[in-house]
């Protein structure tokens, strides 16, 4: 019997694709709480990580029989993490906009500056907020999770010299609003 | 890429550290707090509710590609060895036919023809 702690994810997915329960549930025990970090980069602290997270495996789960393995477990889960992150922004955005009646500018800004506090990391983000969805993804993925530029390139289908871009711009606005002024505190 | 590269990646686009880790921090903070208790039982249940409620068309419908995906296989291995055996036969006999005659096996379509198919 396959041992799941021990096997490699393309050995609990070969099972897992075989009806084996206990391996599946073995990818999912290894890889949720680093796709938690994935997909709170994205979203912000809340109820929507599990939510989200639950879609996501449930996803991965009926697409078990047509992943081909071209890339790893772990970064075809985080693109549908993105991508399930990606959406749940947008109907937030959507919904802004529709009692609000805010242009899209106006929603981001209206959703950081609304921002339920949330600790000493509310700083943070409020920042990260004020980020467009594409900076986000490329944050979360870069700079939270770790993921080289290229990797990070791969995950969300664009081109090394986008993520640079989208970094770039990221990184600007980051050090605007967190990066203290001499004499200053530095950002919780 | 190494540790290394990445932050020299980083500092080539001014990525200050105490950021990087204030983002970590926070992201790990929010996904400990967001997550509720026995996440993993809870996904596990709710794959079991996504397969209860398969339609039968659904699975019908798989059915149906997991058949036909041989067949279209098939056909076309044989549509190939077709127009191999059409082209040898044309080049053997040394007949002086149009691609579609060659290829085929069809006679060329001319504007003769045509006008005598549409008096039929």
């Amino acid at each position: 019997m396959l041992d799941t702690r021990d096997a490699s994810d393309e050995e609990l997915l070969e099972a897992a694709r075989k009806g084996d329960q206990r391996a599946f549930r073995g990818l999912v025990d290894r890889h949720h709480e680093a796709l938690a970090r994935t997909v709170a980069g994205m979203l912000g602290p809340g109820d929507a990580i599990d939510d989200v997270l639950q879609e996501v495996f449930v996803q991965f789960y009926k697409n078990l029989t047509v992943f081909r393995g071209d890339s790893s477990v772990k970064t075809y889960l985080n693109r549908i993490a993105i991508n399930r992150s990606l959406d749940v922004l947008r109907r937030r955005r959507r919904r802004l906009k529709r009692f609000v009646g805010l242009d899209e500018a106006g929603a981001n800004q209206f959703a950081a500056e609304s921002a339920e506090p949330s600790g000493p990391d509310e700083t943070v983000w409020k920042a990260v907020d004020r980020l467009s969805d594409d900076q986000k993804a490329v944050v979360t993925l870069r700079l939270v999770d770790g993921y080289t530029t290229q990797e990070t390139a791969e995950i969300l289908g664009v081109r090394y010299g986008t993520v640079l871009s989208r970094l770039s711009r990221a990184s600007e606005n980051l050090r605007m609003m967190l990066q203290p002024a001499p004499g200053e505190d530095r950002p919780t | 890429m190494t540790h290394q590269d990445m932050s020299n990646e980083s500092d080539r686009y001014e990525v200050p550290q105490e950021i990087q880790r204030a983002l970590q921090r926070a992201a790990q903070n929010a996904a400990e707090h967001g997550l509720q208790p026995f996440f993993v039982d809870r996904v596990m249940k709710s794959i079991a509710a996504a397969k209860a409620v398969r339609l039968p068309a659904e699975e019908m419908f798989e059915g149906l590609v997991g058949w036909f995906r041989p067949i279209a296989v098939a056909s076309l291995l044989i549509i190939i060895g077709l127009i191999g055996f059409n082209l040898k036969e044309a080049a053997t006999h040394e007949l002086a036919v149009s691609v579609s005659e060659s290829v085929l096996g069809l006679p060329a379509v001319s504007v003769e023809t045509a006008f005598e198919l549409n008096d039929e």
